[in-house]
């Protein structure tokens, strides 16, 4: 039994700060949180507005990531974009998965019709491109805000981590101490939270920063299609300001190159932890 | 199985980083452009088949030739951006509320007007018509139509057309602007084919300068007239008038939501009365995207002339760096051509608190108009005080009120003098900075935004951080298309900057009318017809004396004129912002003859049904002769 590791979280710690990618990614990712939610709360509202700092400036001494047509400086809209962005990845990531692994416990867990039913569910939600729902949802909703753009594309997150949780459950509802379980009188339910759920946690892990991944994602495509949260500034809304007031045209690479080095700083963070977690918790990876 | 995921995640990233970069890609195709210049003179010769004598003779006088186009049809057509798309492409029906008459090319190369006014040159232009008469007192209004005139599908254009039109007017309230007309023309008779006479409600000599009333157009529209024979048997208000019927150049050969194609009709009665035919033998009117692409689009040729409201200054001058062939109104600052219909910020005078006088002087204080200019137009225009144009013929009018401007400088910025009308009112600035009622509600404005204008959304970005920075509360509520347009007819608003036009003294008073007050939640008549839902008898009785005025006699109008204003300033029922900019360059790669500040012989506003002389030209009325028109580039 090699994954024996949920039983000592301790070691499962010490091996992922041991894992160099996971470390480096969780440092990256750390690093712009910190310093975008310590702006947020530490920079004056009134220098958001508009005409607060000389427009079209480069990055200088003036406003350090440089300043818009309208103004604005580019560091604090930034304060604002990314805890707006992490906040639609975080919330879409924890509806996906959460969402997505009691539909995969309970299809995997009790068979039969309840099972046909969710797989029926699943499939279909798999098989149709969850951009295209996105983009029309999004669409209808004109007007959305973060949370409600995290709320569209959590609730499109969830069918893959079902179908694999489902898959571990079938398998992990076979071995004996499932078996004793039920002999000892748990309820169903019971024996899915409390002896199967616990085996399932480092990969609902993993699946929780590739839902965050895939979250931010979305809601930078939506954005830049025009259909973000319009009132709001999020990195996505960054990039469809600046290309739809010509940063491009007249040069102002500051304007959309921060959003864009940011998202890729972010994605890149964050794939390095989901690689850090992936091999810590399945050794067979390891030094691969 | 994770792994694979996170491979995919990972392409996932870089294609967001290719769609950021998009635009980037978008700019390369401008570079080939330019390269293809130099061989041009023995393509083009070669590609054009018909034509190839005279094309061979003019080529030896031409200094800079065109851009050899990918296809050879680019030379005979003219490209033009619109600024938003058309969510239904199959209801042209020009008098439908909600249907737009210049986003479509409709009132531009379908239709025409009995008389076209040039501001630039003070012309009053016979088209349709070819003269009026007043009757002595006013009352009546005698028009000579044009003989020869034929609807595009070979029905001869007659007096009966124009009864029916205004017999439709009078019998439909819901068709656009029939209020209007019913507020003036009693009926129309036809005396026989091509004279009719308008009997008139009231005395009214300006009948033939209103737009709204009469077919003729001086700014963007007017009343249309509709070939009876196919509008009799439909309802004015339902029929889709798909494939328009009119009298103009073009007729419609293709319509999407992105794009309306033109198509050069030989059979233009025009023609034949003038022997004259418009050079582009196609017109494409069509939306390919936001502020850059229309730049980019510009600079490589792909695009003739845009709409009003798209371009920055910035991007301007970056694609008349890229493109000499570009010009502006002006090829240096300001570039902008002064558009009639300046920008007040209308205010819904229906709804609390935004219905006491004290509110909307606040918000006129607390708005910095000069960072207005500054930001969100870069420059290219100046704060206004009212609702009229800085044209020279309005200055004896400006004049006039100097001492009403004195004691209510409503264009000025004072925040202070603004927290103290509020505070008057009952309002109190919380530990937060944000202004509470005395019951304790916060003071809340509905900021209606048109998401498909660069120049709305712009203003919308200084301006509601200019009053939530004041302790206003600004929800944005950026909408398109019908639903906006439904919205800003049923007063479902606190604020919305928009255009008032026509922009001429009288004319723009007008608007303020009680006649045109409706209740919340019925369409008002028209945008600026008050849609603000202001309700002033007073007042309105001044601007109905002014319009029974002679528009000759200068005196008596600036007498009324200082008193309607003298209401007008102390309730400020719109609160003016700037002047209108129109930032509209041409490109001369294929077209020429443009009309520029060097040679105003026309104005640059192809979303304006005068739109067609700009095509045609003209006769001056004065001198009898033919001018104007574009024509291919290098002829």
């Amino acid at each position: 039994m090699t994954a024996a590791v949920p039983t000592r979280p301790s070691g499962f710690l010490a091996a992922l700060l041991r894992n160099r990618k996971f470390v480096a990614g969780a440092g990256i990712f750390l690093l712009i949180a910190v310093v975008a939610l310590v702006g947020s709360l530490t920079v004056d509202p009134r220098l958001r507005g508009a005409g607060r700092f000389p427009p079209r400036q480069p990055p200088g001494t003036a406003a350090i990531l440089g300043t818009d047509t309208l103004g604005r400086s580019i560091a604090v809209q930034m304060t604002q974009a990314v805890p707006n962005s992490l906040q639609v990845g975080l919330i879409a990531a924890l509806i996906g998965t959460l969402l997505g692994a009691a539909i995969g416990f309970i299809s995997g867990y009790f068979s039969g019709i309840v099972d046909a039913l969710l797989r029926i569910l699943i499939d279909v939600f798999l098989s149709v491109p969850s951009l295209l729902f996105l983009i029309l949802i999004a669409a209808l909703v004109r007007g959305v805000g973060v949370r409600t753009m995290a709320l569209i594309i959590g609730i499109f997150a969830w069918p893959s981590p079902a179908r694999q949780v489902r898959a571990q459950i079938l398998s992990l509802k076979e071995r004996p101490f499932v078996e004793v379980a039920r002999l000892s009188g748990m309820s169903g339910i019971e024996i899915v939270f409390r002896e199967l759920a616990p085996h399932m946690l480092q990969w609902l892990g993993a699946n929780f920063v590739n839902a965050f991944i895939a979250a931010i994602l979305a809601e930078s495509g939506l954005s830049i299609l025009g259909l973000g949260p319009q009132r709001e500034m999020t990195l996505g809304m960054l990039i469809y300001w600046a290309l739809n007031y010509g940063a491009v045209l007249q040069n102002l690479w500051w304007w959309w190159g921060t959003p864009v080095v940011t998202l890729i700083l972010l994605f890149l963070s964050l794939y390095l932890i989901h690689i850090g977690l992936d091999e810590v918790s399945n050794p067979r990876l390891q030094g691969r | 199985m994770l792994r694979n995921r996170a491979a995919i995640a990972f392409v996932l990233v870089l294609l967001v980083v290719a769609m950021a970069l998009g635009g980037c890609a978008a700019a390369t195709p401008q570079t080939v452009v330019q390269e293809v210049t130099v061989p041009v003179e023995v393509t083009k010769v070669v590609e054009v088949t018909v034509e190839v004598t005279t094309v061979v003779e003019k080529e030896v006088v031409v200094t800079p030739t065109p851009a050899a186009p990918a296809d050879a049809t680019r030379l005979e057509t003219l490209n033009i951006a619109l600024s938003g798309q058309v969510a239904d492409p199959t209801n042209l029906n020009i008098y439908a509320p909600g249907v737009s008459r210049s986003g479509t090319g409709i009132h531009q190369v379908i239709y025409e007007y009995f008389f076209y006014q040039n501001l630039q040159t003070g012309e009053y232009i016979p088209w349709l018509a070819e003269s009026y008469e007043y009757s002595e007192d006013f009352t009546q209004l005698s028009v000579k139509l044009r003989e020869g005139v034929t609807w595009s599908d070979g029905e001869a254009f007659t007096a009966e057309d124009v009864v029916f039109t205004y017999d439709t007017l009078l019998a439909n309230p819901g068709m656009t602007w029939a209020s209007e007309v019913t507020k003036w023309v009693e009926s129309v008779e036809a005396v026989d084919d091509y004279n009719v006479t308008f009997n008139l409600l009231a005395p009214s000599p300006r009948l033939h300068l209103n737009r709204e009333a009469f077919p003729a157009v001086g700014i963007w529209g007017g009343i249309t007239i509709l070939p009876k024979h196919v509008w009799e048997n439909e309802d004015p208000l339902t029929f889709k008038s798909t494939d328009p019927i009119g009298t103009g150049a073009y007729r419609l050969v293709n319509a999407t939501t992105t794009s309306f194609t033109f198509e050069r009709r030989d059979d233009w009665w025009g023609t034949t009365v003038w022997d004259v035919v418009p050079a582009p033998r196609t017109i494409n009117f069509q939306y390919v995207g936001p502020e850059t692409t229309v730049a980019l689009a510009l600079a490589a040729n792909e695009i003739d002339t845009p709409f009003i409201g798209i371009l920055s200054v910035g991007s301007l001058q970056e694609i008349m760096r890229r493109n000499p062939n570009v010009h502006a109104w002006t090829d240096e600052p300001p570039y902008a051509w002064l558009d009639p219909c300046p920008r007040p910020l209308m205010v819904n005078n229906a709804v609390a608190p935004w219905d006491q006088k004290e509110a909307r002087w606040a918000l006129s204080y607390m708005i910095d108009r000069e960072a207005i200019v500054a930001l969100a137009y870069e420059g290219t225009t100046v704060p206004a005080w009212g609702i009229w144009p800085n044209y020279d013929g309005n200055q004896p009018y400006f004049d006039a009120i100097a001492d009403l401007l004195e004691q209510y400088p409503s264009g000025t910025y004072d925040p202070a003098k603004g927290e103290e009308l509020l505070q008057s009112i009952g309002y109190t600035k919380g530990d937060d900075g944000m202004w509470v009622s005395a019951e304790g509600e916060p003071l809340r404005v509905r900021y209606l935004v048109q998401a498909d204008s660069t120049e709305e959304m712009k203003v919308s970005a200084v301006l509601a951080d200019q009053l939530q920075t004041q302790g206003i509360e600004v929800e944005l509520q950026p909408l398109a298309g019908g639903v906006m347009s439904d919205t800003i007819l049923r007063g479902e608003y606190d604020i919305k900057l928009h255009s008032f036009c026509p922009g001429y003294i009288y004319e723009n008073l007008e608007l303020f009318n009680s006649k045109f007050y409706v209740p919340l939640g019925e369409a008002a008549p028209w945008y600026e017809r008050n849609s603000f839902r202001y309700n002033n008898p007073e007042f309105s009785a001044i601007v109905d004396e002014m319009g029974s005025t002679s528009p000759d006699d200068t005196e008596t109008i600036i007498a009324q004129f200082h008193d309607a204003m003298a209401i007008w300033l102390d309730e400020l029922p719109v609160v003016p912002i700037v002047q209108a900019p129109a930032l509209v360059p041409f490109n001369t790669t294929y077209w020429e003859g443009w009309p520029s500040a060097t040679d105003p012989w026309n104005m640059p506003v192809s979303w304006w049904a005068t739109f067609e002389l700009v095509l045609t030209g003209y006769t001056a009325p004065e001198t009898g002769e033919w001018v104007g028109g574009i024509h291919p580039a290098g002829q």
